[in-house]
Formats: structure tokens, sequence, C-alpha cells
């Protein structure tokens, strides 16, 4: 039922790309601007340098694309049913999905695909196709690896982007409180030992954003630590069953008045 | 004129009463600011100077292009865009006074605010140990009113394309896109090749960032000050004279309805 249903979504969505195709050429350019942009800050930084940290011209450069396909890949599938939910709380509006025969957090966190945002994932990938060449020092087992945790940090963003959503249950437009995962993914964007000893505890083993796009990247150039993944697994589980528990519970709270 | 001031003091409140804004347009900014900081930072663990920047240098313009950046952002070019839209333009031309001039009071009103919580920030940065500050000369400040006033025609003109445009919301990730690039935040533009920066650095972007942390921090010669205080100059003539046509073409095609 769900393929059928994602089918139906993926047309919809398809459709809609035609609708507004002038917005969809904007957001096709912007991914173009910023990553023109990230790329030319690199150029800049490595003119000065051969390494920041450990971290090579191309280390960074795969890093910078494996957090811009994180990103992108999130935008593609959650981001417009995420931004729709909010109103939808505030609004009454959630009724309907609460008795279809789907899951409703699934069906309110995938309503709507963003179809310029492949354009993107697109951009990422070349990137990478330049980078990776130069930093990949396993084998085809490494590029498993990090396809594997790529979908990882996406799904990890996408927990972080509910869970923060969810308060909407709470507290009316928490417009501002929403968009603090968007914020949080910005610090993920650099090598995680650039930053002082005190971010870098917080955002690894307190709350682990910088290893969504840290470890992929790790991975590729064979510096991994087998802890931090396994840590990151098991806190991907258990953030699961928090932002679950913490959906059932916003259910209890919903009044369905708008 | 007090019926400028008027509007001047309804923005500020207006913008003290929706205090959340302010100070999270801040926390993005301050998020943003940590993560190239730190980048540069870690670059200086092997160098002593970058281009003619020492760490210190490098860290106290960082901080000041990202904090000037909340100031020079281009949220007030979005207001025409919502009077058209809406058709509440047609309230604001049959009042007593200058559209032009109550849209300046309203950006002031805005801006006042935001220089408040920049001037309360770099104190801090600088208690924190994090900001070098040397007292800007009478040019400087000059310099930097002008690419205020530079500013705001320039958003000016940018919000009457919202006669012709119907989605105004995509120019505002091209405008901070282009202020990122152009402006310097990610990294002083004098880093550029010669050759680049001297096409770049009289654009009104580098006039917005670039120029103006350059300018507070007393590191314009006397000359470059000069020529950039011409070029801005020479920008506000040019975005006025687009102003006054389009805003003549723009109401000729205006028609009040609102959707």
């Amino acid at each position: 039922m769900f393929f059928n249903y994602l089918k139906i979504v993926w047309s919809l969505s398809i459709s809609q790309f035609f609708i507004y195709r002038l917005t969809s050429v904007f957001v096709c350019f912007f991914g173009v601007l910023f990553t023109t942009i990230e790329v030319i800050t690199l150029f800049v930084l490595y003119h000065y340098t051969d390494s920041i940290n450990g971290w090579d011209f191309y280390s960074f450069l795969t890093l910078s694309a494996t957090y811009t396909l994180i990103s992108y890949i999130y935008q593609f599938f959650f981001t417009l049913s995420h931004e729709k939910l909010i109103d939808k709380i505030v609004e009454g509006d959630l009724d309907y999905d609460l008795v279809r025969p789907i899951d409703s957090q699934l069906i309110n966190s995938i309503k709507q695909l963003d179809i310029p945002s492949l354009i993107n994932i697109v951009i990422a990938i070349v990137l990478l196709c330049f980078s990776v060449p130069h930093v990949l020092t396993g084998h085809i087992f490494g590029i498993v690896m990090y396809i594997l945790f790529v979908l990882m940090g996406v799904y990890f963003y996408y927990l972080v982007n509910q869970f923060f959503i969810n308060f909407a249950f709470w507290i009316e437009r928490p417009y501002q409180i929403a968009a603090i995962p968007e914020y949080l993914l910005d610090i993920a964007s650099r090598p995680r030992n650039v930053y002082p000893p005190i971010l870098h505890v917080l955002f690894v083993w307190v709350f682990p954003i910088l290893l969504s796009t840290n470890l992929p990247a790790e991975i590729l150039r064979g510096d991994y630590s087998v802890v931090t993944l396994v840590y990151f697994l098991l806190f991907i589980i258990l953030f699961s069953f928090l932002v679950r528990i913490q959906w059932k519970q916003a259910l209890k709270k919903y009044q369905s008045a708008n | 004129m007090n019926k400028y001031l008027y509007v001047f003091r309804n923005e500020i409140l207006l913008n003290l009463t929706y205090k959340g804004n302010i100070i999270s347009s801040f926390i993005v900014q301050i998020i943003q600011m940590i993560t190239t900081v730190f980048v540069w930072r870690a670059l200086y663990s092997g160098e002593n100077d970058i281009g003619n920047y020492n760490i210190s240098e490098m860290t106290t313009y960082l901080i000041l292009t990202s904090l000037l950046s909340v100031i020079f952002s281009p949220n007030s070019a979005f207001r025409l865009s919502t009077l058209i839209s809406s058709g509440k333009l047609s309230i604001l031309l049959i009042r007593p006074y200058s559209y032009f001039f109550e849209s300046f009071s309203v950006f002031l009103g805005q801006k006042v605010v935001q220089i408040c919580v920049v001037f309360i920030m770099i104190i801090c940065f600088f208690l924190l140990g994090l900001f070098q500050f040397s007292f800007p000369n009478i040019v400087s400040i000059l310099l930097v009113l002008t690419n205020f006033i530079l500013l705001f025609i320039f958003l000016s003109v940018m919000g009457e394309l919202s006669f012709w445009l119907i989605e105004m919301w995509p120019l505002r990730p091209i405008y901070n896109g282009l202020l990122s690039l152009f402006g310097g935040v990610m990294f002083p533009l004098d880093l550029l090749p010669e050759s680049i920066l001297n096409i770049i650095q009289f654009t009104p972007f580098s006039l917005f960032g670039y120029v103006n942390t350059k300018a507070i921090m007393g590191e314009l010669s006397a000359d470059a000050m000069f020529n950039f205080l011409i070029a801005s100059m020479l920008w506000i003539i040019f975005f006025q004279i687009i102003y006054i046509i389009l805003w003549k073409k723009g109401l000729k095609k205006y028609e009040g309805v609102g959707i």
C-alpha cells in the first residue's frame, strides 16, 4: 500500500513541479549559486594551506558535498510535508490524516516531494564524483558504507526536524523552533575537529548532528572510529523511539479545533 | 516632518514588540558565524598571517561582517510587495505624505533596533576577547552612512520589482547569496586575486559588507575611502534614477485590487 501511495505522491509532485515552473527554476538556481559559493570559499581557504586539521581540499569538498546531499535528500522527501504540518495542526486539518489506513506520522512526513531538490542532489553527486577518487582509501566496501551512512544522516535529520515540528502541538505556530534543525545542520557542514572541545562534545556525544555529515566523509577517508559509528546508530534507534512516543503524545494533545 | 517621526517611532515600537524575530535572526547569524570563524581559526594553526590578516584581525573581520549582514539584510525590500499584492498601497498613496520618505522612516525604525543589538553584541564579543575594537574616524562613519542610504535605495528598487513579479521570495536567497560572496561574508575579498578584487569591490554588495567592515576596522587608506565614498554616491544617484522611473511605470501598472 505504501508504494502505491508513493507513486501517487510522485505523480502529483511532478504535476505541481510543471505548474510552478518559474519557482522550480529559481530553486535550481539557488542550489547552483550556493554550491558555487561553497566551492569558491574552499578554493580561497586552500590557497593558504594544504590541510585544515587533517582535512585536505578533496576531503573538505567531500564533506561539503555530503552535507549538501543529506540536506537535499531530506528536502526532496520531507520538507514540503513538514512545512505544511504546522499549519495543519493549528487549523485543525489533521483529522482526515488520522482516519486514513496509513500511519499518520508517515503520511504527514511524505505528502509531497520537492522535485527541484533533485537537481541539487545531482549537483552534490557530481561534486562527489570529482572529489571521492582523491579521498577514497578503502575499496567498494567504503562506498557501500558511505551510502548507508548518508541515508542514516538523512534519517537522523528527518528525526530532528520531526522532533522540533512536533512542538506545534503544544506551541502555537513555532516557526522559529521549526527552523532550528536547519541551523544545526549548518554547523555540521564543517569538519568536527575544527570546533573547540565544548562544542565538539555537545554536537558529537550529546546531540550528534556533527556525526550525521562527518561520519560518511570519514568512512571514505578510512579514518573513522567504530565507537562513533556504533554510538550514532544507537542514538538514531533511541531517537526514533523518542520521536515516535512524542508523536503519540502529541496526537493525544491534538484537539481538532482551529 | 512630524508625520515621518511618528512612522519612525511606531516602527521602533513594532519591532520591539516582536523581539523574538530580532533575537532569532541574530542567533541564526551567530551560528553561521561560528562555522566560518572556527574553520578560519583552524587554518591559522599552521600559519601566522593569511593575506594581511593575523588571527585576531580575521576573527574581528568575520564577526563584524556577520553582524553587519543582519543590518544589511533585504527584509525591507518585501514590504512594498505585501502592500501591492494586498492592494493596501492605495491607502498609503492617498495619505498626505511621500511614500518614499514614509518607507525610509519605516526602514530607519527597523534598522535602529538592529543597530542597537549589533552594538550590544560587539561589546559582548569585545569583553570575551574575540573582537579588536578601534574607534572609526569621521570619514569611515560617513562612508558607512552613505552605504546605509545606498542600501535603502537599492532595496527600494528591488521592492519595486513587485509591480511586475508575483513571487518576490526568490530574491531573498539570491540577495543573501550575493552578499555572502561579493560582500565578503565568507572571507575577506582582498584574499582574492587583485584583478577580481578590482571588479568586485565597487559593487553594492561589497560596499554593504566588505567595505563597511574594513572602514569600521580602520583598515582603509584615505584614498581608498574616498574612492568608495564616490562609488557609493554614484550608485545612490544611479539607483535613485532607476527608482523614479520604475515608480512611475509601476504605478501605471498597479490596479489596487489586491489578492
